[in-house]
């Protein structure tokens, strides 16, 4: 299932999924992956993503 | 022996080999991300299971009436065929590539080493006396395996600029 909220969280914040895997230290094709759906990131990750968009877990993640 | 032919060969490896230790001092290379390490688990799993099919269908060819291939060349094609399953794997999964890495020397020295193979495989005979040779068969098999793994990095990081675009 697409991650909606990830992807409306960093369009909201002016960032391109490159600045984002830059920040958060992963590649592009993976929030590519997150932002689609295709790969289901660890906590760890979830958490590093949260930081760099300034959202919740909750706010990110739950559905 | 063609010396002029070596020595450039020789500086078209050590460029790329030169940047890479280049890039290593600098700490370049920030290693795989957690999705990367997932798909080159899987690839390994993939290219194991391809070596293992390879070599057993080569073994089974090798005792009934099929092609006649030398011992050497046998073991050499399923392990290739196996680390090709691999770097295919990865490459079309995105996980080829470390974080931060630049490709440009690999694609360089991928091209050199098809090359010296290919220049290698000249004259070469690959069949003797109805063996499929190593000595012969090797260097064609590896400038082949050389240019499929070439030709799939230029398409993906081609397709991956188109979609960046």
């Amino acid at each position: 299932m697409k991650n909606l909220k990830m992807k409306e969280a960093r369009t909201a914040l002016g960032l391109s999924q490159q600045e984002v895997a830059d920040k958060v230290g992963v590649s592009r094709q993976t929030i590519n992956a997150i932002e689609k759906g295709d790969y289901n990131p660890t906590i760890r990750l979830c958490i590093e993503v949260c930081k760099v968009l300034n959202k919740t877990l909750d706010e990110l993640f739950w559905e | 022996m063609d010396y002029t032919f070596l020595i450039s060969m020789l500086i078209l490896l050590a460029i790329p080999l030169f940047n890479i230790i280049l890039y290593k001092e600098k700490e370049d290379y920030g290693g795989y991300d957690e999705r990367q390490e997932i798909v080159r688990g899987k690839a390994f799993k993939y290219g194991f299971l391809t070596m293992v099919s390879v070599e057993g269908i080569m073994l089974l060819n090798a005792q009934t009436d099929g092609i006649s291939i030398e011992c050497n060349f046998l073991v050499m094609a399923g392990i290739l065929i196996g680390v090709l399953v691999v770097a295919l794997y990865c490459i079309w999964n995105d996980a080829y590539w470390q974080l931060k890495q630049k490709p440009m020397p690999f694609v360089c020295m991928l091209g050199a080493i098809a090359l010296c193979n290919m220049f290698n495989a000249r004259g070469k005979t690959i069949v003797a006396n109805g063996i499929v040779t190593w000595d012969g068969g090797n260097s064609i098999f590896l400038a082949v395996f050389f240019s499929i793994i070439l030709i799939n990095v230029i398409i993906k990081m081609y397709i991956d600029k188109k979609k960046n675009q």
